[in-house]
This record gives structure tokens, sequence and C-alpha cells, in this order.
């Protein structure tokens, strides 16, 4: 496994080459943005844990240009910054989890590995529910005409609940399968993630398809009944 | 001393000055007045005894005691027949003319050489006098015609009753008139000092409107909003240096954390090391949640809290925040009751993550100050256009003092409660979000009875599409 650190301050750097390196990890380190897009384009990488203030080029711009050279990888944000406006902007450009500093290394590593874990499994095979498709191998969503594209947890949440259409589907469940067991995302993140990608599911005017049930968590219906 | 407002002191002076005025102008109005019809009297007099005195030259005064036709009719036809010819010695020249004239008290004549004016009352009546020396042939003659003053008095008093009514009245007129156009021309003051008196720390950023008259209020207005700017910039960089210290302290602590945690991992660290790494860890944890807490306030504080709105239900993160309290309430042995209407929702305008925090900080605040097989009870109940949601406990309650502060920012209510964890911002933070949310936080607390939260929400107009699982 080859984690990519994306960190300009050097100390904090080789901090989190340590911890990796010492959970069994080959780690590469980028102290600014276009460093990190070169050594992304370059090289196999698993994960990229990145953060927002980059000298250069800063954090979304080294999504924007990674996902433009269709660079599939995993890319965790690792940042202090921690306003909503920021994260969901990043999960909007591609990124796929988002940890803020301070943070509990355990859990870093947890969400980590849900990371690498989820991006070695293969679903090649449409999901489709009504008039929604889920084509889990590209992370695109369809309905009708409409094709949106879908970060990897997005996609993982939505596989879930197709898979489980009509039934109630926990929280509990949902964050095991986003993020991975012990991986203590609390049900305010999975909130942040339901709601993007609710929007991509359900345009103005089309039929509302992902329902909140309370206390237990969401389900997939047609109906609202 | 009694403070008045301007437009009122500036009524009372203006009165009092057009009091004076007006008494000075009637006072002398009235001696004129007084003096002009005196005057018209005595020339109306002279010119009857001119004429007399043409009668008596005409006819040739003989000595003869008897008036002649001439004189009796001509007094009946003037004065009232208030007529008299004396001779110079002071005895009558010829009979009185009349019956009014035999009875009048005539003032002495004798050896008068000059005319001579003079006043008396006769029958209660104000009379002027006229005696004037004539020379008829051989003979001196004086001529003594009198005049009612009556009809000048009348006249004086009905104008000094005049007077009387007018003064009061244009005084009452001018002073209200005066007090109605000071009023207006400070209205502006008013409305400024109405202005300034709702500016506050949120909205240093508004002005007040300058009015484009060139005066002095316009230089006030001006002078105000100068002001308003430098104390604005001023707070602003207050706000921002808070939030740009807490944003900035996180990387240090970060950095801490992690390499506390990272020796924690080498399994051969000794025990002392160990627990020191372990506090070092712990001590992170608190400071983040200061400058979570910090950064949180701060970011209300210059309104860049970049809050999502959209339609929630307080019902579902109600479920949240319980399902979340419940293994807590459990290992302090409390009870935690809810009443909540499963069929009804409360969909309300908000972000989520943010009620979600408002829901907790109260509900934290009631774990931590009930003690053990202490219960908490919380309900919701949407009435009308309002929902309103109540956390109670039967805890230690809050002292009548502390009550009107705890919901300020680093408020500890007293050294027991500073044993409690916590930073005295949560309560700051949940009546920021409420406010944010146009919601209305209160709190009723009697010491070891218990405390009371209530948030009154607006319910929004908008339904959501909800599944209820019974």
């Amino acid at each position: 496994m080859q984690i990519l650190v994306a960190e300009d301050r050097p100390q904090t750097a080789d901090l989190l080459r340590r911890a990796f390196e010492s959970e069994g990890y080959f780690v590469l380190v980028a102290c600014d943005g276009d460093r990190a897009v070169t050594l992304g384009k370059s090289k196999p990488i698993d994960v990229i844990l990145l953060d927002i203030m980059l000298p250069r080029l800063d954090g979304f711009g080294v999504i924007r240009k990674l996902r433009e050279a269709k660079r599939r990888m995993p890319i965790l944000i690792l940042s202090a910054r921690d306003a909503m406006s920021d994260i969901v902007y990043g999960l909007e450009l591609g990124a796929d989890d988002y940890v803020t500093k301070p943070f509990e290394l355990s859990i870093l590593m947890a969400r980590v590995r849900a990371l690498t874990r989820r991006a070695s499994a293969e679903y090649p095979e449409d999901l489709r529910f009504e008039d929604l498709i889920l084509k889990p191998s590209s992370y695109e969503l369809q309905r009708g005409a409409r094709v949106a594209s879908l970060t990897r947890t997005e996609n993982a949440l939505l596989e879930l609940l197709m898979r489980r259409a009509g039934a109630v589907v926990s929280r509990s469940a949902l964050i095991e399968e986003g993020w991975g067991p012990d991986s203590e995302v609390s049900e305010a993140n999975l909130y942040v993630f339901m709601r993007s990608l609710r929007t991509k599911i359900t345009q103005p005017g089309e039929r509302e398809l992902v329902h909140t049930i309370r206390g237990v968590g969401y389900s997939l219906r047609s109906a609202t009944h | 001393m009694i403070s008045l407002s301007i437009s009122l002191r500036l009524t009372v002076w203006f009165s009092a000055i057009l009091l004076v005025g007006l008494g000075l102008f009637g006072i002398s109005m009235w001696f004129d007045l007084d003096r002009t019809l005196t005057a018209g009297r005595s020339q109306t007099l002279l010119r009857r005894a001119d004429r007399l005195g043409q009668l008596l030259a005409d006819d040739g005064y003989d000595g003869a005691e008897r008036p002649s036709k001439k004189l009796q009719e001509f007094a009946s036809a003037t004065g009232g027949g208030l007529i008299e010819v004396f001779r110079a010695d002071g005895t009558l020249a010829y009979p009185s003319p009349s019956t009014a004239a035999t009875g009048f008290p005539w003032p002495a004549v004798k050896n008068l050489r000059h005319e001579d004016f003079s006043e008396l009352n006769f029958a209660g009546q104000p009379y002027r006098v006229l005696a004037l020396p004539f020379v008829s042939g051989s003979h001196s003659l004086v001529l003594c015609l009198a005049a009612p003053l009556s009809n000048n008095r009348q006249l004086l008093q009905t104008f000094s009753a005049g007077l009387l009514w007018t003064i009061p009245l244009l005084l009452i007129l001018s002073a209200s008139g005066g007090y109605l156009l000071s009023t207006k021309a400070l209205k502006p003051v008013d409305q400024i000092t109405t202005a300034v008196r709702l500016m506050s720390v949120s909205n240093l950023s508004e002005r007040l409107p300058v009015p484009k008259t060139g005066d002095e209020l316009q230089r006030l207005t001006e002078t105000c909003n100068l002001m308003l700017g430098r104390l604005q910039s001023a707070v602003e960089e207050i706000k921002r240096f808070t939030a740009d210290a807490s944003h900035e302290l996180r990387n240090p602590l970060s950095f801490v954390r992690t390499s506390a945690e990272l020796a924690l991992r080498n399994q051969h660290a000794d025990p002392g090391s160990r627990h020191a790494f372990e506090q070092i860890v712990e001590e992170c944890g608190n400071a983040n949640r200061l400058l979570s807490d910090m950064l949180t306030l701060a970011r209300a504080d210059v309104g860049s809290a970049n809050l999502a709105f959209e339609t929630v239900d307080l019902a579902e993160i109600i479920s949240d925040v319980c399902e979340k309290a419940r293994w807590l309430v459990k290992a302090r042995h409390q009870t935690l009751e809810v009443s909540l209407d499963s069929a009804s929702t409360a969909p309300v305008l908000g972000d989520y993550p943010s009620l979600r925090r408002l829901l907790w900080i109260i509900m934290e605040n009631a774990i931590k100050y009930t003690r053990a097989g202490g219960t908490i009870h919380l309900s919701l109940r949407a009435a009308g256009h309002n929902a309103t949601l109540r956390i109670e406990d039967n805890g230690i309650g809050i002292k009548e003092s502390d009550l009107p502060h705890i919901f300020q920012r680093f408020y500890r209510a007293d050294q027991s409660r500073s044993l409690v964890d916590g930073f005295g911002l949560g309560l700051a933070i949940a009546k920021w979000i409420a406010e944010v949310h146009k919601a209305e936080i209160s709190v009723q607390s009697q010491e070891d009875v218990g405390s009371a939260f209530t948030v009154v929400f607006p319910v929004s107009a908008g339904c959501p599409d909800e599944l209820t699982v019974a």
C-alpha cells in the first residue's frame, strides 16, 4: 500500500510518515500542491492524505487536476479547515472523505483502511431501482437522461441502499459501509454525505426516492407510504 | 432638577418672551388710545366753544339776563345742553340754557385768563370740561362746555378686555405652534437616538440615514457614522483575530496530539511515559473542544457560519440525540423520558448539524447537572405556528443570581460546577444557534429542584417528505 501525504509543514508530514510506516504503509510526501499532482499522476498511489492550505496549488486544485486526469485513487482531506462549505466543496470536487485536525490517530487509520478496502472491492454489475441506475464501476448514477458522478463514499452508500431497496437501512450500517468499522464517523458526518447524495439522486421536479426513517436510518422507496 | 426636552424648554422660553412682549404692547396701546380719545374730545369741545363764541358775537352780549333763543337751540342741539356762559366774576351771564347745565358742578372760573381743560365726575359719570375766556364787546365772559367721557371709557374697557382675551389665546396658539415646530425640527435627533440605541456589536455594519439638509443634523449623523465605521473595523479586527488564532492553533495542537499518540503505539514505553502521553492526548482533546467552540462563536460573530437552511424535522433530531444520549444516561444511572408524539412532525427551517448541536448541548447540560438516579424529561409539542422543545431535569438547578448569566460566554456558575467538564461556551453557542433559527431559548430553574430549558421554534410552512415507523 502506498500513501501520498500532501502537507506543507515538514514536521507534520514526517509525523504522518512515521505513523503510517509503523502500520506497514509505504509513504510518499509532497510539500506543495504541484508536487502532489505530479506524484499522483506518475506513481501508483493507493490513497492521498491531502491538506487544503498548500503552497502553489491548494488542495481543491489538486483534487480537480487529478480527477480531470482520470486518476481515481481515494482522496482523504486532512485539514484544520472545518467550515461546512469547505468540506462540501471538497466532496463535490471528488474527495472521498474528510478528517479535521486535530484528529485521533486510530480514527484516521481506520478511515484510510476503509478507503483502501473499498478501492480494492469491485462491483462490476449495474444496479437498478425504478428509473435510477447506479454504475458502481464508474461511480456514476443515471436517472432518466441525467448522469451524475459520485464520490467513492457516496457510491458505497447508494450501493447499499439500492441492494436493500424497499427496506430500512440503519445509520450504523451505512456508516460501516461507507467508512468501515471503528471509524467513529458521527451521524452528523453521515448527514453531510447523505445530503450531498440526495441532491444528486433527486433534482427539483423529480420524485423523492430516498426517505428518512426517523430514529432508524434511510430507505430507498418509490412511494411515500 | 427636572430635565425638560429641548423642544419643551424652547417653548417655555418662547412663550415667556411672547407674554412680556404682548403685555408691553397692550399697555402702551392702551395709553396711546386713551390719549388719542381724550385729545379728540378736547378738539370737539374747542370746536363747539368756537361756534358758541361766534353765536355770542353775532348776538352781541348786552348784559341782558335772558338767554337768546339761538343759545338755547345751540345748547339743546349739541353736547346734551352742557353749556354755560359766565361773567368774569364767576356769575352766570345767562340763565342756564338747559336743566342739565343747571345742576352741573361747573368749575370756578373767576379771573380765568387761559383756556382750561379739566375732568370731573358727575352722577357717577366722568366728564371733560372746557373753560374758555371770551370777550364780547366790553364784556369779559367765560364759556364753559362739558362732554361725557363714558364712551371713551367704554372703548378703553372693551380694548383691555379684548387684550385679556386675546393674549392668552395668542400665547396658547403660538406655544403649541412653536412646540410642534420645534418637535418637528428636532425629530431627526430622536430618530438618530433610536437608531444609535439599536446599534450593537452584531449590526455595526449598519449606518444612520444621513438627512441631506446641510445643517447641524447632517453633520451630527455624518460624525456618528464615521465613529461607527471606526468601531466596526476595530471590532472586526478582534473577531478576525479570534477566528484566525483558534484556527492557527489547530495545526500545532494536532501535531502534539499525533506525536503523543504515536509514542503510545510503542509497546516498550515505560508506564510513567505512557501515563504522561495519555494525559497529553486528553488535554489536547479538551483544548481542541475549546478551540472549536471559540471558532464557532467567532464565526457566528462575523456572520460567516455557513449554515445550510433546509426543512428539517425536529422530531428526527430528537430521536438522533436521544439515541446518542441513552448510553451516557445509563452510565450515570439516570432515566431519560421522551414525550414525542410519534405521528406528529415538527418541520422547521434550519441547519441540521447546528440544531443537533443545540439539542445536544442542552441534553449534555441536563445530564451533567443531574445526580445519579435523577430523571431527564424531554418533550416536543407543536401548537399553531410554534414547536416547543422542553428539556427538564430534577438536578442541582441553577441559583437565581446565576440565571441571567448562564448564556454568557465563559460564565461558570460556581466552583462546584467548574468541577464538571466544559468551558462555559456551550450555552452561548446554544443561544446563538437558537437566534439564527429565530427560535427563543429560555430557562427556568430552582436550586436543588431542577432546571427546564425551553426552545420555541417557528414551524416552517413546507412539510418534509417523511416516513414514520410505528
